[in-house]
């Protein structure tokens, strides 16, 4: 489940930081991102990012934990970027279901 | 007077040099490297592929201990292979539970091999029988040796490493806008401007896997590639291996017989010594003879770092004292191990290895993005009166050879397999061969109709690869119907991957057929998006 976890905060951090970015933000709002959005998105994107890391380092030990956890960055957001272009407002709230279901899939 | 020139300007020179650069590197080898990555992304599952291509051989089972399986073969080569100066033993593993021996003819009859592969089946201690294949081998060995010559493929493979390289470095300092263009992906553009998104997506999420593959790959051949720091520290290149891999140093034979401890106390030995460490390969030089060696080395899989030097122990295997014990713990040796250890995989379990493969598709979609580009921007600049210059027409049917005509020799090869009588001989290069010939036609199919070149290949490749499944099932009785439900994971994890990859391909076919305007954009751009999707 920490696996699932960990895969899930590092789909959540990539779709903020996708969505802390002017031109996305303006493909799923249809305005401007305003400055009191880009920091807490850009600040969460990344220590979602870093928590998957630990997530990963959690299940499988640092080494073998770092290693699994690029592999996971590229598909995750390979993944994002996908689904972003085709249907941008369901991938970002994928982001945000993702942010939500990992730490119930920690604690599980 | 000449006014200085502002820093700006300065930098845009760079990038320019840099984009000419990767553009160049990236075409010159890019069909190689496309045949590398394509072929090395399978050979992360190589023995799982030579067990498709081996339905006779039992079904995985769990390993036999591997002291047990090391006396089982030495009950089969003491009555085999008596006088045979070197005997290499594969002890069973999760991954391949048979038992592999090979042995050194000490005097091949002329036209035959001097060494013999045999492979057991612990169950029974019994040959196996299957049918003679090179299974994933051959795509393991096409990976970096290219099916030519010793060493002129190696080299070759090496060389398309380096350009590689450089068009990785050049690539990331030609991107202007990495991080402004992290998400985006604009297929709708069409032309050039999506191709090129897709390069850059393709390129950017994978840039640690492409890099790590790319250096660790040369890293493999370091001794080959640069040979000098050996030839100063080391008076023959022989003396440099048998340092390197102790466990291949043939020492020299005894005038008398003299009988060989069972091996199964050695394994015992060495696995105690490593402390839950398994048992992975083992030589045995001068059998029954007066001066032989048992050397045991540990499972590679088990370490990262091993590379491939894993520890070993050599034993005396006429009284059993321990000789010399290596565990490469050395700071290089742990390094070199752990770039060529990353390289190779073998270390990676099962979810971590399907990811490997995921973005090792997502690097061969980055080459034939590339390869896409590169006609599709000259198109788009030169406009319709150059549709038919030669360059174009030239580079495109090459890409569509190289690509889609790929997809179809790897599938031939795998038809090939099935439809082969089983007896034929030589049957292995014959399937070989099929993939070659195969692949030859895809280039004069290529050169012959340009306009359907793209969806017709890729049609073809995906339809090969959607009837896998049912060629196993008409040939074997391994297919889907009973491997799922028997959880025999090899079988149906080909079947399902060629199923998946006949989707895959046959998308890209579809999007290939739609407008003539781009013709040759259409159908890497497909695959760009469909392995994103990965």
């Amino acid at each position: 489940m920490m696996s699932i976890a960990a895969f899930c905060l590092a789909y959540a951090g990539f779709a903020a930081l996708c969505l802390g970015m002017d031109r996305h933000y303006e493909t799923v709002f249809d305005r401007a991102l305003p400055r009191r959005h880009r920091l807490p998105l850009r600040a969460f994107g990344w220590a979602a990012l870093t928590l998957s890391l630990c997530a990963s380092a959690a299940v499988w030990g640092w080494s073998y934990g770092t290693v699994e956890w690029i592999g996971i960055l590229s598909l995750a957001g390979l993944l994002l970027i996908w689904f972003v272009t085709y249907r941008p407002q369901a991938a970002l709230a994928a982001g945000g279901l993702c942010a939500a279901a990992a730490p119930v899939l920690a604690w599980m | 007077m000449k006014p200085a020139k502002p820093p700006q300007e300065q930098g845009e020179g760079l990038r320019q040099a840099m984009s000419w650069l990767h553009t160049w590197a990236g075409l010159v080898l890019g069909w190689v490297l496309f045949a590398m990555f394509l072929t090395g992304t399978l050979a992360f599952f190589r023995p799982e592929i030579t067990h498709w291509m081996q339905p006779e051989a039992p079904a995985r089972q769990a390993p036999m201990p591997a002291a047990q399986a090391a006396e089982l073969a030495q009950r089969y080569l003491a009555g085999h292979a008596p006088d045979a100066t070197r005997w290499f033993i594969d002890l069973p593993s999760p991954r391949e539970p048979q038992l592999g021996l090979l042995y050194q003819v000490p005097k091949p009859a002329p036209g035959e091999r001097g060494f013999k592969r045999v492979k057991l089946d612990p169950a029974t201690g019994q040959e196996v029988h299957a049918r003679q294949t090179r299974g994933g081998d051959f795509l393991y060995r096409f990976h970096f040796e290219l099916e030519m010559g010793f060493p002129w493929g190696r080299w070759l493979a090496s060389i398309a490493g380096m350009f590689m390289l450089v068009a990785i470095l050049s690539g990331i300092i030609t991107h202007k806008k990495i991080f402004k263009d992290f998400f985006t992906f604009r297929p709708a553009k069409g032309g050039q401007r999506a191709w090129m998104d897709g390069h850059n997506v393709l390129s950017v999420l994978g840039l640690p896997f492409h890099l790590m593959i790319t250096f660790s790959g040369l890293v493999i051949f370091m001794a080959m590639l640069l040979p000098a720091g050996i030839s100063a520290a080391y008076d023959t290149p022989r003396a440099f291996t048998n340092d390197m891999f102790p466990a291949f140093a043939q020492p020299k034979a005894g005038p008398g017989q003299a009988p060989l401890m069972p091996l199964g106390r050695f394994v015992e030995q060495a696995e105690a010594q490593w402390q839950g460490g398994h048992a992975g390969r083992m030589v045995v030089s001068n059998p029954g003879r007066e001066g032989a060696v048992v050397s045991v080395g540990r499972e590679a899989s088990e370490r990262v770092s091993y590379g491939r030097v894993a520890p070993s122990m050599q034993f005396d295997g006429v009284n059993g004292t321990l000789l010399a014990r290596h565990d490469s713990a050395s700071a290089a040796m742990v390094t070199t191990g752990t770039v060529i250890g990353l390289h190779l995989g073998l270390f990676a379990e099962p979810l971590l290895r399907w990811l490997y493969f995921a973005v090792s598709l997502a690097g061969t979609a980055m080459v034939g993005t590339g390869l896409a580009l590169w006609v599709a921007k000259r198109r788009q600049k030169a406009g319709a009166a150059a549709q038919q210059a030669f360059s174009l027409r030239l580079v495109d049917a090459l890409n569509a050879g190289s690509i889609a005509g790929l997809c179809v020799a790897l599938a031939v090869y795998f038809w090939a397999n099935r439809l082969l009588p089983a007896e034929l001989a030589g049957r292995s290069a014959w399937e070989t061969r099929a993939f070659f010939i195969a692949w030859g036609l895809t280039f004069l199919y290529a050169f012959a109709r340009r306009a359907r070149m793209w969806p017709d290949l890729l049609a073809l490749a995906a339809g090969l690869a959607l009837a896998l499944p049912v060629l196993n099932a008409a040939t074997t009785a391994r297919h889907l119907g009973v491997s799922l439900p028997a959880g025999d994971w090899v079988m149906a994890g080909f079947d399902l991957t060629a199923l998946a990859s006949g989707v895959l391909l046959a998308w890209m076919a579809h999007k290939a057929r739609k407008p003539r305007a781009q013709p040759a954009a259409r159908p890497a751009r497909a695959r760009a998006a469909a392995l994103q999707t990965r």
